[in-house]
């Protein structure tokens, strides 16, 4: 790629020197770091790679923030940085002192209708982390989903060793883990309940994403908290060049979003917000008990950033949701998430690099009830206040440290009732739960022979669980044992839990590589949930007492391979999993406002292994993925099915999915995904009897049954307008379940209507065809 | 009083399929296994009339049951103790299957009393142990209606005070003009201990127009106040639906592994004419 002048700037006043060849006197070591932006909108890249044309001095990746620092002899270099998706920017640098360069690079002109993608096509041969999927806010919205809404959850269901969560769901499970294993992060702050509407819509409104990454295998050691895995999703930083707005009105929801400059250069701002119309429809109907009705959701996402020197960078972003749903005056519910982060960036010198974080987020829900004589509410919250400190040493070419520390508060207010005092109800509180949790890491990434490349690392984790509060022991018959006060701030339990981290690269060749990973994971927050539906009224427990810290060991192999010039990419992972104090639930248990819901726990172990293979063709007119898991997830409890092992209701053995995307001209793209997956595990009856004069099931064997496979085809197909005008539109059509397959909901097990004396399973199905279309704007 | 946590699931769900208008649903076959038959046993102790025992065996989940009835075990020894030294003996020589004893009236339970059941059947012993609550009498009796979200839907509405600082479980059988109302109808004080309370059994289940209550309509209900391991069990059957992530056979108090329950309870009775 040529040297393109004009689109280089060099920010801010650094003395770069771009000068002719001088003479090597001294084999004295200098450094070069800086921040790497596009050039558009003054976002910052992640994961970009500067190199040289030296064979021996190596390569530095940009960090999360636009990041890099290399280490060079005294000597003359051509610099190439590459980002994918952008043009490879190729700068002659004579390095004679510790420079600062940051440099500005500008999407890839579309040649062809071949979009250049540019050196990251060989970045899972090079890196030693394993198990991550990545997905491109391109290809998220690429991908036909449900209605139309563009989703990062349910896109990333069709990355293989992810499971959905169910039809038109956005939860997933990850490596045989349950869907409260897995850490959803916004900007680092956890989002608790990251769905809409019972699951059918995620938290994440698209336009407001900058990167996703799903960590499912080798957990980095900057990470903590969440069995199975951890997503992590950040927010645009806004354009500080110019101000845009983009936006799409939908079936279900209208989007917009507005950026631009704070002060040019140097900071930025960018707002999105979504809001769904079903309830403008429902005020339409003549029925009172439909046009009375409430039900909406809304997301609002905002971030602003400001750069105070060449040093020191100030971010603050947060998110707000909240679904709503009523009736007129006698019934509400609302729920929703609340997250903020401030961040400043601050680089010490030309190796070290900072991160000082504060974070608040929380989830709560609120329901009031007004009829009559039964006058109350009932509210709960979960939140946390965090701490985190994070460095990264970039202490040669071949070597980096990461290193940092966390301090968590988090706090669960369980469900409780406000009633009035004339209500029919009685107000009931059940106490909070205060925990701390600290936590101290190291990592290193290591590159100590050219073929060989590890990150080894240690994340050492404390629990401290502070009164004030009863806390009880209970018996085998779930009966209070003992119980004990304990004043505000007193300690009632600590946990401490060392989690190693290794993953291991070997480069084979200049297309393949092996590599292998072991590593251990904590967690002490676990959600309680009987149904197969996540629901916003789920319970929060934390380790305790009688809640031992839920632990897993994972160990993974995979292969890597690029085919066809880095056209295609292929992968083939195997990992072993097993997982230790694992929360079921007695028969009969009471989840919701009882101060004894410990007692109706029930503790066991997990294992889970599996395959996975994965296929990419990363670019031409016609490309798209393959993913295949072919996995197992089993548990074991001695108060289920007397100790028996069984699996577990997300224990799939077959998933498959396709996605195709096909660009026909510059202005018509079609795209297609295929699912294909195992049932899940279920428990149905093995028999009947009557008693009380009702038909009663006979279960025998916990998830003994599977619910019918499930299959899918979607199609999507977008119309852009014509290039080169400022305002640009689009059209989004989509086809969900394009050959209305009836997968099965749910399946429930009655008496026939017409003879009770026959029983049936009756299968539902929620979604049979459902076309979509969006319009989308931007300028 | 049920209100609010289990009620939100079953009313999102059902209003989102309302709102998408997309859901539907066939009946499949699954091929169930059919397990070896277990032993059920239901029983009661009651206050009005003679203690009742039914014993009968599980079938497959594809039998019909007019051509090949619920399996009785005959034969069984049944015998019922009280903490006061009174012993009944039961025997199904009338129907088999339902054991009774022979002068009803010899065997009344009366509140506060501590009954245990024994059963020798097959050759093994089930056992099991309930005490009769007292009863909490209904001050009166009207229709109540409800209308949130899903259009006007009527029932029997009981007005009553919970004896406040005890805990007391209630369990309610409807008949609509002498039809039994197979819904569950399962409460406690939890939520509202010691209170005045309205007690509306309206059947949110039925979605055919046609089977809803109406005005005119002749509601009969049964009213019983039973102990605590008996509210588990009809509690724990409750919980499952086809929502349910890991549905089980409800929490008996038998031993042994029989299926079913027994129940020292109270019994009152109610009627009303639908307004």
């Amino acid at each position: 790629m040529p040297l393109k002048d004009a689109n280089i700037r060099f920010l801010l006043c650094i003395t770069v020197a771009i000068l002719y060849t001088i003479p090597v006197f001294s084999q004295q070591t200098y450094i070069i770091s800086g921040t790497l932006r596009d050039g558009g909108s003054g976002e910052k890249l992640v994961g970009a790679t500067i190199r040289t044309d030296k064979p021996v001095s190596g390569s530095s990746t940009s960090n999360n923030y636009g990041f890099y620092s290399l280490s060079l002899p005294q000597d003359a270099y051509d610099l190439q940085i590459s980002y994918v998706g952008y043009q490879t920017v190729t700068l002659r640098v004579s390095l004679d002192s510790n420079i600062r360069l940051d440099i500005e690079l500008f999407r890839g002109e579309v040649l062809n209708e071949v979009v250049v993608n540019a050196v990251n096509r060989k970045e899972q041969l090079e890196t030693p982390q394993m198990g991550v999927a990545k997905l491109s806010i391109k290809e998220i919205n690429q991908v036909p989903v449900l209605l139309g809404e563009k989703d990062v959850m349910k896109t990333i269901q069709l990355m293989p060793g992810v499971l959905s969560g169910g039809e038109g769901s956005s939860g997933f499970f990850v490596r045989g883990g349950s869907a409260d294993q897995n850490l959803i992060l916004l900007d680092e702050a956890t989002v608790y309940n990251a769905s809409h509407l019972l699951g059918f819509f995620s938290t994440f409104n698209s336009d407001a994403i900058k990167d996703v990454n799903l960590y499912k295998g080798s957990m980095p050691a900057q990470y903590g908290g969440r069995l199975a895995s951890v997503l992590d999703v950040s927010m645009l930083d806004g354009n500080n060049k110019k101000f845009t707005a983009e936006g799409g009105v939908g079936l279900i929801a209208s989007r917009l979003k507005v950026e631009g400059p704070i002060v040019r250069n140097k900071g930025s701002f960018m707002i999105s917000g979504r809001r769904t119309y079903a309830d403008l429809f429902l005020k339409l109907s003549s029925d009172s008990s439909v046009n009375n009705s409430r039900l909406y959701f809304y997301d609002l996402n905002l971030k602003a950033n400001y750069q105070i020197n060449v040093d020191n960078t100030l971010y603050a972003s947060g998110y707000f949701g909240k679904d709503v749903l009523g009736y007129a005056d006698e019934f509400g519910f609302d729920w929703g998430n609340a997250t903020a982060t401030v961040r400043l960036n601050h680089v010490f010198n030309s190796k070290l690099f900072s991160n000082t974080t504060l974070i608040y987020s929380d989830f709560k829900y609120n329901v009031h009830i007004n009829n009559d004589d039964n006058n109350f509410k009932v509210a709960s919250r979960i939140r946390n206040f965090n701490l985190k400190e994070d460095f990264q040493n970039f202490a040669g070419n071949r070597s980096m440290v990461r290193f940092g520390v966390n301090v968590l508060q988090q706090q669960i207010s369980p469900a409780g009732i406000d009633a009035d005092e004339n209500s029919t109800i009685n107000s009931l509180n059940i106490e909070d739960r205060k925990a701390v949790e600290v936590a101290a890491y190291v990592s290193h990434e290591w590159k100590p022979l050219d073929q060989l490349s590890l990150i080894y690392g240690v994340r050492l984790n404390s629990f401290l669980l502070l009164g004030p509060g009863t806390f009880r022991t209970y018996d085998a018959d779930g009966d209070v044992a003992t119980e004990k006060n304990y004043a505000s701030g007193r300690l009632v339990k600590q946990y401490y839990t060392p989690e190693p981290r290794i993953s291991l690269n070997y480069r084979l060749n200049e297309m393949s590589s092996v590599k292998a990973a072991y590593n251990r994971t904590s967690q002490n927050l676990h959600q309680l949930s009987n149904s197969t539906t996540s629901l916003p009224t789920d319970a929060w427990v934390m380790s305790s007492n009688n809640i031992k810290p839920e632990t897993a060991n994972q160990g993974s192999m995979g292969y890597y391979r690029n085919f066809s010039h880095d056209r295609y990419e292929f992968s083939a992972e195997v990992y072993y999993k097993d997982m230790k104090n694992q929360i079921d639930y007695r028969s009969g248990a009471d989840l919701q406002a009882n101060e004894y819901v410990e007692a109706d726990l029930v503790y066991g172990r997990g294992r889970a292994y599996g395959l996975e293979l994965y296929l990419k063709k990363r670019e031409g007119r016609f490309n798209g993925w393959i993913s295949y898991t072919l996995s197992r997830s089993e548990r074991q409890f001695d108060a289920i099915d007397k100790g028996a092992w069984f699996v577990a209701r997300q224990d799939r053995i077959h998933d498959v999915d396709i996605v195709g995307i096909y660009k026909l001209s510059s202005r018509w793209s079609f795209s297609g995904t295929f699912v294909y997956s195992t049932g899940n595990a279920a428990t149905f009856p093995s028999g009947k009897y009557v008693v009380g004069g009702l038909t009663t099931w006979y279960y025998t064997e916990r998830n003994g049954y599977r619910m019918p496979a499930y299959n899918r085809l979607d199609l999507g197909a977008t119309l852009e307008s014509k290039p080169g005008k400022k305002f640009q539109s689009s059209w989004t059509f989509g086809l969900y379940n394009v050959y209305n397959r009836k997968n099965a909901y749910v399946i429930e097990f009655r008496e026939n209507e017409n003879n009770a004396n026959i029983t049936e399973a009756n299968r539902i199905a929620l979604f049979g065809i459902i076309p979509s279309v969006t319009w989308n704007f931007k300028f | 009083m049920k209100l609010p946590f289990r009620s939100i699931g079953y009313l999102l769900a059902s209003l989102v399929m309302t709102l998408l208008q997309s859901s539907c649903e066939d009946v499949i076959d699954l091929g169930l296994n059919n397990a070896a038959p277990k032993l059920v046993i239901e029983g009661w102790v009651d206050d009005v009339a003679g203690p009742s025992v039914t014993i009968s065996k599980t079938t497959a989940f594809t039998a019909d049951l007019s051509e090949n009835p619920q399996q009785v075990l005959s034969g069984a020894t049944v015998t019922l103790t009280d903490n006061y030294g009174h012993t009944a003996v039961l025997t199904d020589k009338v129907t088999p299957g339902q054991y009774r004893v022979e002068e009803a009236a010899n065997f009344l339970g009366k509140p506060g009393r501590t009954y245990t059941l024994k059963v020798e059947a097959d050759s093994q012993t089930y056992q099991a142990v309930s005490t009769m609550p007292i009863p909490v009498p209904i001050d009166s009796v009207g229709t109540v209606t409800s209308d949130i979200f899903d259009g006007e839907r009527k029932g029997a509405g009981l007005l009553f005070t919970d004896p406040p600082g005890v805990k007391n479980q209630y369990r309610y059988e409807v008949w609509v003009n002498d039809v039994f109302l197979k819904t569950i109808f399962i409460y406690n004080d939890k939520y509202n201990d010691g209170k005045t309370i309205t007690r509306e059994l309206i059947d949110f289940e039925e979605d055919d127009d046609d089977k809803k209550i109406v005005i005119g309509d002749r509601v009969r209900v049964n009213i019983y106040n039973i102990d605590e391991a008996v509210y588990k069990y009809w509690f724990s059957l409750d919980e499952n639906n086809p929502g349910s992530a890991a549905p089980g056979n409800p929490v008996s108090n038998i031993s042994n592994g029989a299926l079913g329950y027994f129940s020292a309870q109270t019994s009152q009775q109610v009627e009303l004419i639908i307004q």
